[in-house]
């Protein structure tokens, strides 16, 4: 199949990007939406052309690496995919697909298609993690966990942290992704001794980091590759009232 | 004195401790060096990669108050390869009451690496397996759960005890959050000092010790200096030297080659895994191959049809004309034989012309019996991810028609020979994980790289680098030391020689070449004609690409064709070196196959007699024959046999 | 104190404080709409505007009536003034957007128009508070006052648009602050989301109904 494809381009964090123009030539339905840049990108390349430039890794939709807007969609148009397990089948002979970056303050564009995610990273070492230093672990039988507990968690910790939450949510809130972390620790018992901290610190630094807030517009959810439900944001809030009412500060 | 060498004695002592191998672990903790706490934080620790190995040993390291520097090439070290291991973590828990011990995991593992690792490392790492489960846990890792609460095991690949752990088909991915999100705190106690988007290009060796690494910023071009005490290299294997592989794009051999090239040993570099399930070939714009995990042998059943090019849909071929090829030659073990039995078998039947799928390099996992048996909901619990992953990518439902499967290169056992410490054949210099090539032997066992990560970084690497540091004289160095200088320069005079070839073809195609050229002649089968085929070959290729490359831009900004020049340049030189250790080790065993050495039945024929040895390769410099060392293996508990899977 | 100042600044904080101020607003609803009721209350004596009549007279002769006015003033700024807040730090997050948006099926046309129903609203407030409590009222004949006001097309249509808006508004609103307080539960969600819709189209559909009965039917009678 032959595609033309409008890139966003931009030379860097400083300079002006804007759409450029490229005929993907045939391509077959069976290669992956990222082989199909690989082969625009070969072509770019043999002709000394700078190549487009996006993030990727694993190619199998588990590393979160992979962060395009395809169509205004970010992962593209599949329910439930990274944009590296996308398949060119699902488009059309002739189709016009429009390629743009992850959009948001707090992930700042590097080049093309390339933004900074390391707001994310921040937002875990505010608190996404249980104190355990190395070897002080119990047997590991020694923690019941029960199975729906578990199971719930482990819903929860399935977020590659591509950050798609926040490149389809319309005010750019980081909820989703954080609230993934926070449900998935609050729902095991490990969890239990930095809940209250746990959800306080996080929950400052999205506010820090210029994410925006959550409306309930649910399109985070429906664009999870993970399929991430936002049942994991009102726990997140309720953890947030609880701990901001509990808690002995003053 | 355990090594034997041609050349330099002292660099292959393996160091391994005295006494009976139950004791040697807890006597070489007792006699290495302690540091006083106070002084910890005096110590600065590179740590490149944040895989399992890198994330976990950075984590420990700052917890016993080193200041510890991270790198990785990604945006964030929680995408580091291990994220992608499925199937599970193994450990010698016993839970299920079904007769596993520290012990059998340790024979199993010497076993399934077929009689070509150390029994004191095997050893070491099923002592701390358990540990490694409970620290999991306690990091909040949400493993598979029985009702009551316990966890869950299941058999994987190769065990017929049931000691595998997992959490969904996400095992690795799980572990990997755990160790980063230990790190993370570390980051935000001030212990350890994350650097993404940073690849080490260069090792800095300084009066023979490892001393730091320059890393070029991936984002502004830059190369950067950064002094240690000690360096860590968690980077993974060289799998993707076959382009196409399981591996991640950017997985990469050139820090560990790098390391090589000044004066770590290589060891035992053809040892290379070749993964049974994975999800076939279908173009040549493929760009990576998919491994879905094993357990999915566990109730798949592997056929492919009994008559040649049968062009059948695979529900019009009825029972009788289906060929069970693993359950037939293996009734014991059947489906779940080791991988590389697994995957020498599928060639087999494929290059037999039995081949299903469009290219005929493929063979089917059929569900349909356990679906009968178990119903559409067990196994969407069980491997539900799975079915979804591989209807994603061929858009074809396993829960219909049975999945198409084919071999491909997964994961490399060898890699830098390391001592009982971790410590390289460059003191300071320390190989974890998949970059070192302690303990696997030939071939690794299913959910045991998880294992091996976890054990090097959380539980081995953070007592035996205090060892190092607690003995070596280390004289204060910082970027300002002419070394420095002189490697950055070295750094950028290639990468400038890359940029300026403005040849025709990109590093792509090069690597596409190299990729096919191994994979026909140095993959599932080899022997001394591919090999020296290869031999040829290689260096002719190099010497085309060092002519003929095209690298568009500078390096002074965010270059990916860069990067991979760069990376593919390593890899057309150390396939000539795992060609040439292919060549040399003229046996078969484990992911070694060669074809001159087998058994009646078409099965590995190990040479105990003269190769009972660790090959590791030292670098001698451009254009010469590198020189091989060998470390003997001595088997004094686990008594080498021929594998048998029947 | 410090803790209260940054749980009320705060990203979850800030939309607590708008469903809670919401939900004050929707008593107020239910309120009013009763009140209203009693605009078709039967006549008595001739005069179809005694019960209404006297339902005001008799709540405007309250003493807190003041104080409630000034309490509702509040609420209502509350949930206007965070709502901007919160609005503007979410157009803030976005600096440069998308040349092709499409939405992938999460939002609907009520979540995505929540601030611009909640603007018409607002507007409607202003008209509606200026008109009905701070224009010259026939004397105590308030039932009067508010047919004057309601009478004619351009008053109906402006009405039923607003109750639309306010229908809009509603169904994502009610839902949402649910949510907001963390009160999800795959049992109890779906009652709740039904619930809000429920609420939201007999809210719009009775103040609709005023409307029209104001606009184009009970024109005309004294």
């Amino acid at each position: 199949m032959n595609l033309t494809l409008k890139v966003w381009r931009q030379k860097d964090g400083a300079s002006r990007g804007a759409l450029e123009t490229y005929a993907a030539r045939d391509i077959s339905p069976d290669a992956s939406f990222l082989e199909m840049i690989d082969i625009v990108n070969e072509e770019l390349i043999r002709e000394g052309k700078d190549p487009i430039a996006f993030d990727n890794d694993c190619r199998e939709g588990i590393c979160g690496t992979c962060s395009l807007v395809v169509n205004g969609r970010a992962h593209g148009p599949q329910r439930n995919h990274t944009v590296c397990t996308l398949h060119m089948r699902h488009f059309k002979d002739g189709d016009v697909i429009v390629v743009e970056p992850w959009r948001s303050r707090a992930f700042p564009v590097i080049k093309d298609c390339v933004v900074d995610r390391a707001a994310l990273d921040r937002l875990t070492a505010a608190g996404g993690y249980i104190s355990v230093p190395t070897g002080s672990a119990v047997d590991a039988n020694a923690i019941l966990v029960p199975r729906d507990s578990a199971e719930k968690a482990m819903d929860a910790a399935a977020c590659i942290g591509c950050g798609a939450c926040v490149a389809a949510c319309p005010n750019a809130s980081v909820s989703l992704f954080l609230a993934a972390k926070i449900s998935q620790l609050a729902l095991l018992p490990q969890g239990q001794p930095e809940r209250e901290r746990r959800v306080k610190a996080m929950t400052a630094l999205m506010k820090a980091e210029g994410f925006g807030n959550c409306s309930w517009e649910r399109e985070c959810e429906a664009t999870c590759p993970k399929d991430i439900k936002i049942a994991n944001i009102s726990r997140m809030n309720r953890e947030f009232l609880l701990a901001a009412l509990s808690s002995a500060e003053h | 004195m355990n090594g034997a060498s041609t050349k330099d004695p002292i660099k292959m002592n393996a160091a391994i401790p005295d006494g009976p191998i139950q004791e040697k672990w807890d006597k070489h903790r007792f006699d290495l060096k302690l540091i006083n706490p106070a002084n910890k934080r005096k110590y600065e620790i590179l740590v490149v990669g944040t895989g399992l190995a890198g994330a976990s040993a950075a984590a420990a390291l700052s917890e016993l108050g080193y200041k510890v520097k991270v790198f990785c090439i990604q945006d964030s070290p929680r995408r580091a390869h291990s994220i992608a291991a499925q199937g599970g973590i193994n450990a010698a828990k016993n839970y299920p009451n079904d007769s596993d011990s520290v012990w059998r995991l340790f024979y199993d593992t010497v076993k399934g690496g077929d009689y070509r690792a150390r029994e004191a490392n095997v050893y070491r790492l099923a002592q701390v397996s358990n540990a490694i489960i409970d620290h999991c846990v306690a990091l909040g890792v949400p493993f598979a759960r029985e009702y009551g609460g316990t966890l869950s095991n299941r058999s994987f690949g190769g065990a017929q005890v049931s000691r595998t752990f997992y959490a969904r088909g996400q095992t690795g991915q799980q572990l990997l959050l755990g160790a980063y999100s230990a790190m993370m705190r570390q980051v935000a106690a001030g212990g350890v000092e994350v650097f993404a988007r940073r690849e080490m290009v260069e090792l800095v060796v300084i009066d023979g010790r490892a001393r730091g690494v320059v890393c070029r910023n991936l984002v502004t071009g830059k190369l950067e200096s950064y002094a240690g005490h000690a360096v860590l290299l968690c980077t993974g294997g060289y799998g993707n030297v076959f382009y196409l592989s399981t591996n991640a794009i950017n997985s990469n051999a050139s820090a560990i080659w790098r390391c090589h090239k000044k004066g770590a040993l290589f060891a035992n570099p053809c040892y290379t895994q070749i993964h049974p399930t994975c999800i076939p070939v279908s173009g040549d714009y493929q760009s990576k191959l998919t491994l879905m995990s094993e357990s999915l042998r566990n109730d798949g059943r592997i056929w492919v049809p009994k008559k040649k090019l049968d062009g059948r849909k695979p529900s019009e071929i009825p029972e009788g004309e289906r060929d069970y090829f693993l359950e037939r030659k293996y009734p014991s073990f059947g489906n779940l034989v080791p991988r590389d039995v697994a995957s020498r078998n599928a060639k087999q039947v494929a290059d037999d012309g039995r081949g299903v799928g469009s290219t005929g390099f493929a063979v089917y996992l059929d569900f349909a019996d356990s679906l009968k048996r178990l119903g559409v909901d067990v196994i969407r619990e069980r491997y539900g991810n799975l079915f979804e992953m591989y209807e994603h990518i061929t858009s074809e439902d396993p829960y219909q028609s049975p999945m198409r499967i084919y071999p491909a290169a997964h994961y490399t056992m060898g890699g830098l020979w390391v001592d009982y410490n971790l410590m390289t054949s460059i003191p300071g210099l320390f190989a974890l994980g998949e970059a070192n090539f302690s303990d696997h032997g030939a071939n690794r066992l299913g959910a045991s790289a998880l294992m091996q990560g976890l054990a090097d970084g959380y539980f081995i690497a953070p007592y035996t680098l205090g060892g190092y540091l607690g003995t070596a004289r280390l004289d204060k160095v910082d970027t300002i030391h002419p070394a420095f200088a002189e490697v950055e320069g070295a750094v950028r005079e290639r990468l400038q020689k890359l940029l300026s070839i403005k040849g025709k073809r990109t590093p792509s195609e090069f690597h596409r070449e190299l990729g096919k050229l191994l994979w026909d002649n140095c993959g599932m089968g080899r022997n001394e004609a591919g090999l020296m085929k290869c031999l040829a070959a290689i260096p002719q290729m190099r010497e085309r690409y060092w002519k003929e490359v095209m690298v568009p831009g500078t390096n002074e900004e965010f270059n990916q064709a860069l990067e991979r020049a760069d990376r593919v340049a390593d890899y057309l030189e150390l396939s000539e070196l795992l060609v040439r250790d292919a060549l040399h080790r003229k046996e078969s065993c484990g992911g070694h196959f060669r074809e001159e050495s087998q058994t009646e039945e078409g099965e590995a024929k190990r040479d105990d007699a003269n190769f009972s040895y660790v090959g590791a390769w030292e670098f001698a410099g451009a254009g010469r024959d590198p020189v091989l060392h060998k470390e003997p293996l001595a088997f004094e508990y686990v008594k080498p046999s021929q594998r048998s899977y029947k | 104190m410090n803790w209260l100042c940054e749980f009320m600044t705060s990203s979850i904080g800030k939309k607590l404080e708008v469903a809670l101020f919401g939900f004050f607003l929707c008593m107020f609803l239910v309120v009013h709409l009763g009140g209203n009721l009693f605009l078709w209350a039967p006549a008595v004596g001739g005069d179809p505007g005694h019960w209404f009549n006297l339902y005001a007279n008799t709540l405007e002769s309250q003493f807190f009536i003041t104080f409630a006015e000034l309490g509702l003033a509040a609420v209502f700024l509350v949930h206007i003034a965070v709502t901007l807040w919160v609005q503007w730090e979410n157009w803030k997050a976005r600096p440069i957007g998308y040349t092709t948006t499409a939405w992938a099926g999460g939002r609907t046309i009520s979540s995505a128009s929540t601030i611009y129903t909640g603007v018409i609203l607002l507007i409607f407030l202003i008209v509606h508070v200026r008109a009905m409590r701070f224009e010259e009222r026939f004397g105590g004949q308030l039932y009067s006052h508010v047919l004057h006001e309601l009478t004619g097309t351009p008053a109906a249509v402006f009405y039923l648009v607003c109750m639309a808006a306010l229908g809009l508004h509603l169904s994502h609103g009610v839902q949402a602050a649910a949510r907001t307080f963390g009160i999800d539960h795959p049992k109890f969600t779906p009652i709740i989301e039904k619930l809000g819709l429920a609420f939201a189209i007999v809210m719009a559909g009775s103040f609709g109904a005023i409307a029209v009965w104001g606009g184009w039917f009970a024109g005309g009678k004294p």
